[in-house]
């Protein structure tokens, strides 16, 4: 088990060196200096740009750069942002972090637990109608894009209805002295939106991959031993079939953790929600070239790490896959 | 085995969803081929001071902020979505395939290290890759929006063909092929590219999909397609101050990008259920 653990972890190692070396790369083939180019419509004396210059190191020959941005990754220096000049970008990113946890992991949790029940419901009445209208509601809800979503739910259920809130994490307005459930209830409220909008239109994917999971265990030879030795039916889709399910939906998470952080791009900036997603959406906007990188980094990392951990759980659910 | 692919086609049209997808894909393309000639001019700007206004005989789907007809501007930003989903899928799945039969094919070290390689660019979420690679850019050409949508693609197609190569490189057919004497290339175009075809066309299908949704939103985000040329992402960012006073400007693009990707999305749910009835 030690070896394997040791193995896999060194293989996810290499995968993250990789995709490091990627973005370096994806780097140096886009045309241009970098600062020149971002800094071209801003007020920058020459001065500071050699020093820009340096502090990014590309005055230096390629080889030594690549060095000084593998160094960095590995120190987890970041490098600076443009924008927030000489703010660290590791430092803005961590002032947006828990925003986003927060919003992601409601919006993972509803999904795989609300997604992947309708999944299970509709793999147990496959064929019904209720099986093929969610599907094409999955399908319909998968083909919204989040930012429109966002912003007629905005405009109709905050503004015209005024309903719920439109944006921001809670209300500026509210009372300093307000107690700790009003301001949960506040937040709670925020979220609401957003929550749903992501989380509609990343649903299909759990959804419809516990339903095909389910089906081929439905399949397996000891459900069916299951059913034949006259099991309450609850009994073997459950504690049976279902088991079986967790391993294909586990590798899910890792596949699926991008999508919801590019979705949250949108849904972040739609709703001025004050996490990573709007992080990367103020840095476009502002050519900061250095956070968008260092969010791409970091969302690498967490997407390897997801990998890594997905397999571990798949190891202690399924011994099989680990040879001893 | 162009036999099977005419099945699977067949079996797909008989789903009911598949062919509610193909009708309505249809429809929208031709629309969206067909309505800017018939149309007002989509960048015309008639009345800047009446603004936008709400939907009426003239203009079936109202005028945007510079009165500008939206109906027309939905058609021809379709043309052009769909033009960019269709060559960058076009792109991304020669790409994919040729990796992935290298890999397939070929094995050892090139193999291994094509694989880790594509490992660790499915770590990079797409959408920060292509931000990357588009943001430096003073005003984006449209060749190099495909270009990026096309090469940021095809990771996920390339596994797929290497994994279809290895199924097949054993099987009898391909084994008696290469006793006779084909040649690599042969034995990989004459029998492994076309037993691959199907899991291609569901990925492809789903491809187009993916980029649309992809495309709009980059527009969204002022990285897509430029201005003044019309987009679906491009027109719901500019209805977004006038999502209140004005809600057509931002329903009918948005209903646009929803009823193509659906429709897109249903062809390619019943292909997957054709190529394999027992999950459907």
């Amino acid at each position: 088990m030690s070896r394997w653990l040791l193995r896999r972890s060194l293989q996810a190692v290499v995968t993250f060196a990789i995709a490091m070396l990627l973005l370096f790369v994806l780097l140096r083939v886009t045309p241009g200096d970098p600062l020149s180019r971002l800094t071209g419509e801003r007020a920058v004396s020459e001065r500071e740009l050699a020093q820009l210059r340096t502090r990014f190191g590309l005055n230096q020959p390629l080889g030594a750069q690549l060095r000084a941005f593998l160094g960095g990754v590995t120190r987890g220096d970041l490098g600076v942002s443009i924008e927030h000049y000489p703010e660290p970008v590791t430092r803005l990113i961590a002032a947006r972090l828990p925003a986003t946890l927060l919003l992601g992991g409601t919006v993972l949790l509803l999904n795989f637990t609300l997604g992947a029940w309708l999944g299970v419901r509709q793999a147990v009445r496959r064929g019904s109608r209720f099986d093929r209208w969610l599907t094409r509601l999955a399908l319909a809800a998968y083909a919204t894009p989040s930012f429109w979503l966002g912003l007629v739910l905005v405009a109709f259920v905050s503004i015209r209805w005024h309903l719920l809130p439109a944006a921001q994490l809670n209300d500026p307005l509210l009372s300093p002295d307000a107690g700790p459930v009003a301001r949960a209830i506040d937040m709670l409220r925020h979220l609401v939106l957003p929550v749903v909008t992501l989380s509609l239109t990343s649903i299909a994917l759990p959804m419809r991959h516990q339903r095909a999971a389910m089906l081929a265990s439905f399949r397996l030879d000891f459900v069916t031993a299951a059913r034949a030795r006259g099991l309450p039916e609850r009994r073997v889709r459950w504690r049976h079939a279902w088991r079986t399910t967790l391993v294909p939906m586990l590798t899910l998470l890792g596949l699926w953790l991008p999508i919801l952080v590019s979705g949250s791009v949108f849904v972040e900036s739609v709703f001025n929600w004050p996490g990573l997603g709007s992080l990367a959406a103020e840095a476009i906007a502002a050519r900061d070239y250095p956070v968008l990188l260092g969010t791409a980094m970091l969302v690498s990392f967490v997407v390897v790490l997801a990998g890594l951990l997905a397999d571990l759980g798949y190891a202690l659910l399924d011994p099989r896959v680990r040879p001893a | 085995m162009i036999g099977s692919l005419a099945e699977l086609l067949h079996r797909a049209w008989r789903n009911p969803s598949g062919r509610w997808g193909v009708i309505a894909l249809l429809g929208l393309s031709l629309a969206a081929l067909l309505a800017p000639p018939l149309l007002q001019d989509p960048a015309a700007m008639r009345d800047v001071v009446a603004g936008a206004t709400p939907p009426s005989l003239a203009h079936p789907f109202g005028t945007d902020q510079l009165n500008r007809d939206i109906l027309a501007r939905v058609a021809s930003g379709g043309r052009i979505s769909l033009t960019v989903a269709a060559l960058a899928v076009l792109l991304s799945l020669s790409v994919g395939s040729l990796v992935g039969l290298v890999a397939g094919y070929l094995g050892g070290w090139l193999d291994a290290v094509l694989m880790r390689t594509v490992d660790a660019a499915l770590a990079i979420p797409r959408l920060f890759v292509i931000l990357l690679l588009l943001v430096v850019w003073e005003r984006i050409p449209l060749v190099a929006l495909i270009v990026v949508l096309g090469t940021t693609g095809w990771f996920a197609t390339s596994r797929l063909v290497r994994g279809e190569v290895l199924r097949l490189r054993n099987e009898a057919f391909v084994l008696a092929a290469e006793g006779l004497g084909a040649t690599p290339r042969r034995t990989i175009v004459r029998h492994l590219l076309p037993n691959a075809a199907g899991p291609l066309l569901v990925a492809a299908t789903l491809g187009v999909g993916d980029v649309i949704l992809l495309e709009a939103g980059l527009s969204f985000l002022g990285l897509g397609i430029q201005p003044p040329t019309p987009s679906w992402g491009g027109m719901v960012l500019d209805a977004r101050p006038l999502i209140v006073s004005a809600p057509w400007t931002a329903i009918f693009p948005g209903a646009a990008i929803v009823l193509t990707v659906l429709s897109v999305n249903l062809i390619g749910d019943a292909l997957q259920a054709a190529l394999d009835p027992r999950s459907a």
